[in-house]
């Protein structure tokens, strides 16, 4: 059988007891400490410290970077605007000169080689006429000429015409917005965008035309920008729109790039030149010293940290380990029982609070000293040292040891000392760990009990009566359990159950099986039983059983019952006597009657002067009288007659069966067997039938009775011949009969049993004899008794003798 | 009273009729006045408590025994000596009677002079107890007409007093005891002092 499965169990409330230390410790550990942030405080300065140097270093570093890219780029603006300046003037020369000599054509271009070879981002010269009409036209030598701008062809570009018109009017050069042009061979790579200076061309004050000398701008860029300066710098024209017309690098510039932009004065359209810097490595960084004090400082840091976290565990270890003491300590000094430590020597080292108190000695007086210790009574001391030799060896008992103990008043107390060692972590035994209690009170109420105890102990011992409580077997085959006997049950059942339930037995088997009378067949003893279910110490119900011994009185009873029967045997033999009495009385009636009569006539006759008719009368009454005393005889005479015996031959086995019938229904109640043997051809008895059967059936009963406890239970009844007569045999294996009671077995009114009217075996003899017969009692060799007799077996001649002999008796009158 | 009552009466008291009548028969020859009752309750409601008889009873009877109509006798103080019948002798049954009063036993069948002799006897004393009845009862009459100071005299007279000695006992005069005793000299018609005597033995003692 499984239980059901118990629902889980809630969760435990938190242990308040340790929750309270840890508080206080954390509370202890929260207390400020300077030195703690010391630490802090210092790294926080060299870091910032550090940063703050780095910071300005940097920032120091960039203003020189601004500064070089300012100086940087005004050099390139004015490099690149000497240049431009450079082709403006050649190109001016070019202008004057152009209608000024002979061959001019031939010189023009020539110049203009020279010019273009000089300047390799002029890519072409032309010499347009006043109406913009290309006139001589030149490309450069360079890779980046190209025969754009044939002769003869006419100027459409409004862009070029109106800086033409431009240049005219003012008499002076100008350059031209820049442009693009995607014609030519190259397509858009052709050194575009382009500019023209457009240089006019007067001869006396009259304008003949212009020259322009178309620059790639880009080219211009790279012929004005030094190798050493593109390399740290982005170069770009810009429009002032910020598109980019040319520039060094393919590369954007980033957003954040050190940027300088410088107007391009010469140049139209707000052109501007912008650099911006490479980002450059700082040389701070690169420098080594830096690389050290970036790792000190990371050193730093990474201790720091270490620091800190050590630092919060350590406290929390310590707030632990605060707590964890303080509990302790509290455990320590909250307990009653006194504790103290020795160490393995015998010394002293330590006492609770408790035990100062217990016994009034200080912890000076006792921490350090050895045996013998302040608390040990000077009457005691080889008690105690025995005890501490016991202990230090190891053999402290586990029940410890009771002593007395001086306080330092000098009082002394009863304590109870345990001993076990003290093992330190890894099982190394340091000393020993001593336990005291104060046992006073508990030895006087442990006094007091057993006082209380032995007093009830002695009264229920002292008790004649069997007292004893027993726990019924829970279960069928395990023994009754024997819970408490005093001396009186142990004296007559010793030490188990048995006798208890044997009395039970025999009370439930005749009563209620509470309370009554109840015969112990085994101690042959009548006791008076009271039994009641009480609850035992454990819980359990368990059966009280007082058995009072009271076979004395059952003995005592018994003699007054058996005198009472001799009593009622008395009253009855008075009733025969009474009969008899009365028999007699009643005759004397009509004697006393006649008497009377007889001499009142006879006085009377005597005297004289009497008539016949006087005496008559009296007469009368006298034979009246004698009447009624003939009546009475004849009544005595008939009840006598009616018991008397008629014989007449009858079988053996008749008169066996009928004797039998009606015994067996007895013997089988008490499962007795009645085993007959009668010989078959045994002759008829001459005997009066029903007095026969009356005979054996009176002894069969006695063979019963006797038998009650017999082991071997069976009786037999045997017949055989003898001569002319037959005996009987009635063999019983039953009690037997003392030889003190067989002198008196057969005379009347004698019973050994009971209920036992005692007519039986006088009147069983009397029976015999009047049959001739004699009756015999033997003793059973096999236990028992036998009874034997024997009757006439019926012959012709005495068949004749009954009929004579009834017939005698009715002629006699009786 | 005729001269058979002073004679007096012989009762018999048996419930066997023919021992009852024989018995009477027999007593009758001897010419006693014979009266029979069959049973002791009858007896009771028929008999003179004043005669002078004797009371012949069977000790064995239905319903009230002989012995309780004894004790019945005495308890109404009547003074009939009884004789018992009995069919058998009874030691303590005869000292119980006796003790009470019976005066003899008689066993069944009768011897005639024996039973003659005593039923003579018992007469002789029921006359004797009448007369002594009868002279108690006057005595009692002429006490009773004493005054109680005339019974104190007559005390201390009897007592054999001297006068003066009354005188003192009383706390009266001589005189006055003269008188007084002359008074019950009268009252009780005595001459003598031996006949106050008499008359007192006979009233059965002062009354106290």
């Amino acid at each position: 059988m499984s239980a059901p499965p118990s629902p889980p169990s809630p969760p435990l409330p938190p242990d308040a007891v340790q929750l309270a230390f840890d508080r206080m410790a954390r509370a202890q550990s929260h207390r400020f400490e300077f030195a703690r942030f010391v630490p802090l405080i210092a790294i926080a300065l060299v870091v910032a410290l550090i940063a703050g140097i780095a910071y300005l270093l940097v920032n120091e570093d960039r203003a020189l970077q601004r500064d070089a890219l300012h100086r940087d780029t005004d050099t390139l603006a004015q490099s690149l605007s000497l240049r431009l300046q450079a082709i403006s003037e050649a190109t001016n020369a070019l202008a004057r000169d152009a209608l000024n000599t002979d061959r001019a054509e031939r010189r023009f271009l020539g110049t203009a080689r020279d010019a273009m070879l000089a300047k390799p981002e002029v890519v072409h010269i032309a010499l347009v006429d006043k109406s913009a009409r290309v006139a001589w036209s030149v490309a450069s030598p360079g890779p980046l000429g190209e025969a754009v701008r044939a002769p003869n062809t006419q100027l459409t570009s409004e862009r070029i015409v109106a800086a033409i018109d431009n240049a005219r009017e003012a008499h002076s050069s100008f350059f031209s917005p820049t442009y693009d042009d995607p014609t030519g061979s190259a397509g858009p790579d052709n050194g575009g965008p382009f500019t023209d200076l457009v240089a006019p061309v007067f001869v006396d004050d009259v304008y003949m035309g212009a020259v322009l000398a178309r620059v790639s701008l880009p080219e211009l860029l790279r012929r004005s920008v030094a190798p050493d300066v593109a390399l740290r710098y982005r170069v770009s024209l810009l429009t002032d729109a910020g598109n980019t017309l040319a520039s060094t690098t393919a590369s954007e510039t980033p957003a954040d790039a050190l940027v300088y932009v410088v107007p391009i004065y010469l140049l139209p359209d707000g052109v501007m030149l912008e650099t911006s810097a490479f980002r450059v490595r700082s040389p701070l960084l690169k420098s080594g010293l830096a690389w050290v004090v970036a790792g000190l400082t990371l050193a730093v840091l990474i201790t720091l940290v270490a620091l800190v976290r050590r630092d919060a565990r350590q406290a929390k270890v310590e707030r632990k380990l605060r707590a964890e003491t303080s509990f302790r300590r509290a455990m320590e000094d909250s307990l009653a029982t006194g504790l103290a430590v020795i160490d393995r020597l015998g010394v002293l080292r330590h006492v609770n609070a408790a035990f100062c108190q217990m016994t009034g000695w200080q912890e000076a007086d006792l921490v350090g000293h050895s045996a013998p210790f302040p608390y040990w009574p000077p009457g005691q001391f080889a008690e105690h040292r025995t005890s501490l030799n016991a202990l230090l060896k190891g053999e402290a008992p586990s029940s410890g040891f009771e002593l007395k103990v001086l306080r330092s008043d000098g009082s002394l107390f009863d304590a109870r000392m345990y001993g076990s060692p003290l093992l330190s972590d890894d099982g190394e035994q340091l000393g020993w760990m001593i336990a005291m209690a104060d046992i006073t009170e508990p030895k006087r109420i442990s006094e007091q009990l057993e006082a209380a105890h032995e007093r009830f102990t002695t009264v229920l011992q002292s008790l004649d009566d069997a007292v004893s409580v027993v726990a019924p077997g829970m279960s069928a085959g395990l023994s009754d359990e024997l819970l408490f006997a005093n001396r009186g049950y142990r004296t007559l059942y010793g030490a188990d159950a048995l006798g208890h339930q044997r009395l039970q037995e025999t009370l439930a088997a005749h009563g209620s099986g509470i309370a009554g009378e109840a015969y112990d067949g085994t101690l042959k003893r009548w006791f008076d039983v009271r039994t009641r279910e009480i609850r035992w110490v454990d819980g359990r119900d368990v059966r009280l059983q007082i058995a009072t011994d009271i076979s004395d009185r059952k003995a005592t009873e018994e003699i007054v019952r058996q005198q009472q029967e001799k009593v009622a045997l008395t009253s009855r033999l008075m009733t025969m006597g009474e009969m008899a009495s009365s028999l007699a009385h009643e005759l004397n009636q009509p004697l006393t009657a006649i008497s009377n009569y007889s001499l009142g006539t006879v006085s009377r006759l005597r005297d004289g002067n009497v008539t016949a008719a006087d005496l008559l009368p009296a007469l009368e009454k006298t034979a009246g009288q004698a009447q009624r005393a003939g009546n009475i005889i004849r009544r005595i005479r008939e009840f006598v007659k009616r018991a008397e015996p008629r014989r007449r031959p009858t079988p053996a086995n008749r008169i066996v069966e009928d004797a039998i019938g009606f015994a067996e229904i007895e013997a089988a109640k008490k499962q007795i067997a009645i085993h007959t043997q009668v010989p078959a051809d045994l002759p008829p008895l001459n005997v009066d039938p029903i007095l026969i059967e009356q005979l054996l059936l009176n002894l069969l009963k006695n063979a019963i009775d006797a038998m009650a406890n017999a082991t071997t239970r069976r009786i037999d009844l045997v017949v055989r011949r003898l001569d002319d007569m037959a005996e009987f045999s009635v063999i019983d294996h039953g009690c037997g009969i003392p030889s003190e009671h067989r002198d008196s077995l057969f005379q009347p009114f004698f019973s050994t049993k009971s209920d036992g009217m005692g007519m039986g075996l006088n009147i069983c003899r009397s029976i015999v004899e009047f049959h001739q017969g004699r009756l015999l009692l033997e003793e059973n060799p096999e236990g028992g008794t036998i009874f034997r007799f024997t009757l006439p077996l019926a012959t012709a001649a005495s068949v004749d003798e009954n009929a004579r002999h009834s017939d005698a008796k009715q002629s006699n009158g009786l | 009273m005729d001269s058979e009552d002073i004679l007096g009466v012989v009762y018999v008291i048996d419930d066997d009729d023919a021992v009852r009548d024989s018995l009477q028969w027999l007593l009758e020859a001897s010419r006693y006045r014979v009266i029979g009752f069959d049973s002791a309750e009858k007896f009771l409601a028929g008999h003179d408590p004043e005669a002078i008889a004797v009371a012949i009873i069977d000790v064995r009877m239905p319903g009230m025994s002989g012995l309780e109509l004894q004790d019945e006798l005495i308890a109404r103080k009547v003074s009939y000596p009884v004789i018992f019948i009995t069919g058998h002798g009874d030691v303590p049954m005869a000292v119980s009677t006796m003790k009470k009063g019976a005066v003899d036993f008689i066993e069944k069948p009768f011897d005639q002079a024996a039973l003659k002799a005593l039923v003579e006897r018992m007469l002789g004393e029921a006359r004797t107890r009448a007369a002594e009845n009868e002279n108690r009862k006057l005595s009692e009459a002429l006490m009773a007409k004493l005054t109680a100071r005339e019974q104190q005299v007559l005390e201390r007279i009897v007592a054999g007093r001297l006068n003066k000695q009354i005188a003192d006992d009383l706390g009266i005069s001589i005189k006055t005891v003269e008188a007084h005793r002359a008074n019950i000299m009268d009252k009780l018609n005595a001459s003598t002092v031996a006949d106050l005597m008499r008359t007192v033995l006979a009233g059965g003692g002062l009354r106290q």
